[in-house]
């Protein structure tokens, strides 16, 4: 029972249908939340699920992580260091989108007093 | 006509054209072998050991993705100005907070902060050799910046030496990598001597700790820039309030 | 064992960001995005990268729940304003 958890194809399967789960579940908060925070954090949420998905369908049963050390002296055996390098920096971005979205956020809130996105309607005329 | 009204023709070839697309693309996914055995990855796997950099994530981030990692520090630029523009208002004469803070706070704060500007640094220094590398050294180094302003909310930063440092490091990467297209005929070649008997020891890799050491002081100005921003927003609602 | 635990992991990750969709509190709310930060943070360092495991815990975890309630005190704590 506990190898057949331990297998590569099952964890992928796991990895797989969590960060779908995980990524609509963000999906929804978007579609549903009003408040404009709530949006950001189910957007983070969407995020978080993709790194998930990216990194986890590279790793399988055996790999170590890319950094050589004095037992691995040859770069063999490892995971691919290309979807960890584009994840890494993707995360950074994320922050900075995160605080630009924020900032639009709290300036809308301090011309119109209001946080609620079914009610934006200043554009509409 | 009647025929033409009731029989929806336009429904029926939609739902036949878009289930044999449905289908196309399901045989499409049963034939995409899941075990890739020859990726990029590999390929740069197999060359990592000519770069003399003991962690591969951090020679594909600065040497074999380097251009990528350009783009990738002009979008957070651009983040940053974003945020500037949006939270700095035309007046920002707010007055200074008479409430003094307590002065275990303010001498605890400073105290760690040189401790933790000092693990900041560590990890980007050391981000050819272990986990860790410029991103998240700046971010820690920001994290010091963030703990000092929550102590002590009337601190202001030094923006000159702040813009000089993100100016002159965003300088600084175009014009290493300009330096490698001339010496190496490569763009962000590593013209600086690596050797491949030095892997693991902290003098080893070239130009890799340079670039990342570079990448580590734009992330980190940037960063404390935003916490800045954000602080001192809250710091004018506080004087409104009051 | 691996698999149960990259199994619960993943239960666990969800069901905070459930509660993090679903609570009426913002600042509970952005509490509860920090926890779906420290779940990846575990299976990152399962999943054999340390790198991407470090990023998460400084950015994911510290300084986006920083920015989050810094930001969130200007505008109202309540989900619906009347």
């Amino acid at each position: 029972m506990l190898d057949f958890f331990n297998s590569t194809q099952s964890i992928h399967a796991i990895i797989i249908v969590g960060s779908m789960a995980l990524f609509f579940i963000g999906f929804y908060g978007i579609a549903t939340q009003k408040n404009l925070v709530k949006v950001l954090v189910s957007f983070d949420i969407m995020e978080s699920a993709l790194f998930l998905f990216f990194i986890g369908l590279h790793y399988k049963v055996g790999l170590v992580a890319p950094i050589v050390d004095d037992k691995t002296k040859t770069f063999t055996g490892m995971v691919d260091p290309v979807p960890q390098a584009m994840i890494l920096t993707t995360i950074v971005i994320g922050l900075a989108i995160l605080a630009l979205g924020l900032s639009f956020g709290i300036e809308y809130y301090k011309l119109t007093g209001r946080n609620d996105i079914s009610k934006m309607n200043e554009l509409r005329d | 006509m009647s025929l033409k009204k009731t029989l929806p023709i336009k429904h029926i070839v939609l739902s036949i054209l878009s289930s044999a697309l449905l289908l196309s693309l399901l045989g499409l996914l049963m034939q995409v072998k899941t075990d890739l055995h020859k990726s990029v990855g590999d390929i740069f796997l197999n060359l990592n050991m000519q770069t003399a950099t003991a962690n591969a994530v951090t020679s594909v981030v600065t040497f074999f993705r380097g251009i990528d990692t350009v783009g990738e520090v002009t979008v957070l630029f651009l983040a940053t100005s974003g945020v500037a523009l949006m939270l700095s208002t035309s007046q920002r004469t707010y007055a200074k907070i008479i409430k003094q803070d307590s002065f275990i706070l303010n001498v605890g704060s400073r105290l760690l902060l040189s401790v933790i500007i000092l693990f900041g640094a560590y990890i980007i220094i050391h981000g050819h050799l272990s986990p860790g590398g410029g991103f998240q050294g700046g971010v820690v180094i920001a994290t010091a910046f963030l703990l000092l302003f929550l102590a002590n909310p009337n601190m202001d930063l030094n923006h000159s030496i702040l813009t000089l440092g993100e100016s002159l490091s965003g300088s600084a990467y175009v014009l290493v990598a300009i330096i490698g297209l001339f010496k190496v005929n490569m763009l962000l070649g590593n013209f600086l001597p690596h050797p491949v008997s030095e892997i693991g020891n902290l003098i080893s890799g070239g130009i890799i700790p340079v670039i990342y050491v570079i990448v580590g002081i734009k992330v980190g100005s940037e960063m404390a820039v935003i916490v800045e921003y954000f602080v001192k927003e809250e710091h004018e609602k506080e004087i409104e309030n009051a | 064992m691996i698999g149960l635990l990259i199994l619960f992991t993943f239960l666990s990750i969800i069901i905070v960001a459930l509660g993090a969709i679903l609570s009426k509190d913002i600042t509970q709310s952005v509490m509860l995005f920090m926890g779906v930060g420290l779940g990846s943070v575990v299976l990152f360092f399962i999943f054999q990268a340390p790198d991407v495991a470090l990023t998460e815990a400084v950015i994911g975890t510290g300084l986006s729940t920083a920015v989050f309630l810094l930001g969130i005190r200007h505008t109202s704590q309540e989900e619906v304003e009347s």
